[in-house]
């Protein structure tokens, strides 16, 4: 997709991405020199990720070798870049469990990713060319475009969902474009080559998504990648029947892992023992992520409301954490913070105190500064440099001979500072002034967001008034803009490849005469049905544009000029069996069609165009209803 | 006086007994056990940092141990850490190590005391 319709969007920050330790993974990996101690470390941050890569890693080596407890081990296991993308999955799950779309269903969401991914997982295992982590991410992350249209345009996309009930799925895309000027599949791809995930995972969701078999995998690998995902997602539909496990596969199961028709063909009893392996597995990591099993009902409209990880605090309170390795410190400012309406979370030292931000992000912390494994200043500064925590307000304990630590901690990121021991009064009194401080950000915060809200609203309507400028409105074709524009970009790809190109360009035999003997609405008709029936005759990457008038070109990539003389023909045959009705009016039409390639040397769009132009007049003066692929003089220069 | 009164600030203990408000005294409770069980822990790290000559370790237990026995009216015991603590910073293992029977005794007596305030 356009890359500037992408960095819009991103940097609207209206896309789903990786926080907390995912982006700081991401960021970690932006070059290819990464160091991947830093890697591991940065998951060890969060326990509850490192747990979540250690139950895959082990599953994955199936009970053969000695349990895998260490990030590093799993990376030894599973490769770097499984254990990236992994995380990155991991961490996009947590961060985007609810969303704001009332119409899109985020539990079915992730309930159906995660089941493919777990077939996913299973059937690279059977094949043994592709990794079963990479797998498994790949189908987790392959519905990505969806939830990432329901985060930049919720209600729009809320709409969306509800009129796609039965519709196929290049009709689901084309509803999208038409109503956002997007559509899901492109915006995935754009999101997974972003995170810079593997070629061959961008490749598979890419080719899954448009429901293609055009799509030529860049490598054997992508391929691979590309049929398991299919196959995943047949498995992961079988034995998530509507009505939820009722249903018993009673015959074959037919899975058809793609147009390559590797078919994974299993007997009844196998379907059953894999169905109930895939099924375990399936609940258990929906445990884990704490995604509940939904069947697939439709989507529910209302109030979708989810219980978050951090405590609720009281109505005008804050969620607070508490760090001290005194627990009786801890327990004191639990009791006085708890009393004034805030709901708190204790930590005894820094390094679990990170672990608990990142994940449950609360609003204030207050932290002592000495405390073992990590130590109050090295806390704030590792607050300030994550990307999920970076805004909270943290309020510094000091005694009265750590003093000149306080301008320390101050450059460490601290907000404010209390002395201990602590007069209650004045620490209360810090705190709620720290609040005031917190609800004016916040409230910056969802200003920011109300813009950006619009600011999407905006992107759409540029987009579709883009699509209306290049769009004849009577045939709903791209317009002689677009097809210019078109045409450059295919000449200059097949002038760098060494490809073959070739356009049509057809003329409606004597429609000048429709109209003057049964008016311009019958005109009009005329037009209408012939467009849809040459675009009913080409394929996806070609293109029917209406030129003006009753000029039409079709541009025929990858094709040479002899191949497409063929293709005009049928073009032809199709036109002249078409019965167009209109009121009292039922008549035929015909057209005259001229084709030329890059074989007649023409060097640009014009010269291109030009040679089209003048077979068609040849066709025309030949008696019209034909096709002219050779001949003409051409000249190099201009007239 | 009694033993309590005499190595305990009883203002402070006063405030404390108060903090469950209207005579809820558990949370008093809880915290007199909390740190008679954690600074015993701690004292016992607190030697076997010395030993092993780990001064950084040993001075950041004696600050923590500071404020925890202040804020239960340890004030002796307190006073006694916070010497620890500067030694720590200036000097060797040996010197830290000299204080360190003054600072059993200390302890021990604070415990007994705040152990006494459990009937």
């Amino acid at each position: 997709m356009h890359r500037t319709t992408f960095n819009q969007l991103k940097d609207a920050s209206l896309l789903p991405s990786p926080t907390g330790v995912g982006l700081a993974i991401l960021r970690l990996t932006q070059r290819e020199d990464y160091v991947l101690g830093h890697v591991a470390r940065t998951i060890q941050s969060d326990p509850a990720l490192t747990g979540r890569i250690l139950k895959l890693a082990n599953a994955s080596s199936a009970g053969h070798e000695r349990e895998i407890t260490s990030v590093e081990e799993a990376v030894m296991h599973l490769s770097v870049g499984s254990v990236r993308s992994l995380a990155l999955g991991f961490t996009l799950v947590s961060a985007n469990r609810v969303g704001e779309s009332l119409g899109f269903d985020y539990d079915g969401y992730w309930s159906r990713s995660l089941i493919n991914a777990v077939a996913a997982r299973f059937l690279a295992s059977e094949r043994g060319d592709v990794s079963p982590a990479s797998a498994f991410t790949c189908a987790l992350l392959a519905g990505i475009g969806r939830l990432a249209l329901a985060a930049a345009h919720p209600e729009e996309y809320a709409r969306v969902v509800q009129a796609s009930g039965n519709l196929s799925n290049a009709e689901v895309l084309a509803l999208e474009r038409r109503e956002l000027g997007l559509d899901h599949a492109e915006l995935a791809s754009a999101m997974l080559k972003d995170w810079k995930l593997p070629e061959a995972m961008v490749h598979a969701v890419h080719a899954f998504e448009r429901d293609s078999c055009q799509l030529t995998p860049p490598s054997e690998s992508a391929a691979a990648m590309e049929q398991v995902l299919r196959g995943a997602a047949q498995l992961g539909a079988a034995f998530l029947s509507s009505d939820g496990f009722r249903t018993r596969p009673t015959g074959e199961l037919r899975c058809d892992t793609g147009f390559m028709s590797r078919d994974l063909v299993l007997p009844p009893a196998s379907v059953v023992r894999l169905r109930n392996k895939i099924v375990a597995e399936w609940k258990e990591w929906s445990r884990v992520l704490e995604v509940p099993i939904a069947s697939q009902t439709p989507e529910v409209l209302g109030d979708t409301t989810v219980q978050r990880a951090h405590p609720e605090a009281g109505r005008r309170g804050l969620r607070i954490l508490a760090v001290d390795d005194d627990p009786v410190t801890l327990k004191l400012l639990r009791h006085h913070l708890a009393l004034d309406g805030h709901a708190i979370q204790l930590a005894k030292n820094g390094a679990e105190a990170l672990a608990i931000a990142l994940h449950s992000q609360p609003q204030m912390i207050v932290t002592d500064l000495s405390m073992p494994e990590m130590d109050g200043l090295e806390l704030c500064r590792s607050l300030r440099s994550s990307n999920v925590c970076a805004d909270a307000y943290v309020l510094v304990v000091t005694g009265h001979d750590e003093e000149s630590r306080i301008v320390e901690a101050f450059e460490a990121g601290a907000d404010e500072f209390v002395n201990k021991p602590f007069n209650t009064n004045i620490l209360l009194a810090r705190v709620r002034a720290g609040q005031r401080m917190i609800e004016l950000r916040e409230r910056v915060e969802s200003d920011k967001q109300e813009l950006n809200r619009q600011n999407a609203q905006m992107q759409i309507l540029n987009r579709k008034l883009n699509t209306a400028a290049m769009t004849d409105v009577l045939t709903d074709l791209p317009n002689r803009r677009h097809a210019l524009r078109r045409l450059e970009e295919e000449l200059a790809r097949s002038q760098s490849e060494g490809s073959a190109l070739s356009v049509i360009l057809l003329d409606i035999d004597h429609f000048k005469e429709v109209n003057d003997r049964h008016g311009h609405d019958i005109g009009d008709v005329v037009l209408r049905e012939v467009a849809h029936t040459l675009r009913g005759c080409t394929r996806r990457n070609e293109e029917v544009c209406r030129l003006g008038g009753e000029e039409f070109l079709v541009i025929v990539p990858q094709t040479g000029r002899d191949a497409c003389a063929h293709f005009a023909e049928r073009l032809r045959i199709a036109v002249q069996e078409l019965r167009i009705r209109a009121g009292d009016y039922v008549g035929r039409v015909t057209v005259s069609l001229g084709v030329a390639g890059l074989e007649d040397g023409a060097r640009s769009v014009d010269e291109l165009t030009k040679i089209a132009d003048m077979r068609a007049y040849l066709a025309k003066a030949s008696g019209r209803n034909c096709v002219v692929a050779i001949g003409g003089s051409w000249e190099a220069k201009s007239a | 006086m009694t033993q309590s009164e005499a190595v305990l600030d009883m203002s402070v203990i006063a405030s404390l007994r108060e903090l469950g408000g209207d005579g809820d005294e558990d949370l008093f409770h809880e915290l007199l056990v909390l740190y008679v069980d954690d600074s015993t822990l701690q004292m016992r790290r607190l030697e076997e940092s010395l030993k092993s000559g780990d001064l950084k370790t040993a001075e950041r237990i004696a600050h923590t141990l500071k404020s925890s026995s202040a804020n239960l009216g340890a004030m002796a015991m307190s006073r006694l850490c916070q010497q620890m603590e500067s030694l720590g910073r200036s000097t060797s293992p040996a010197t830290m190590s000299e204080l360190l029977p003054a600072a059993r005794e200390a302890h021990a007596l604070a415990v007994s005391a705040l152990n006494a305030l459990r009937g």
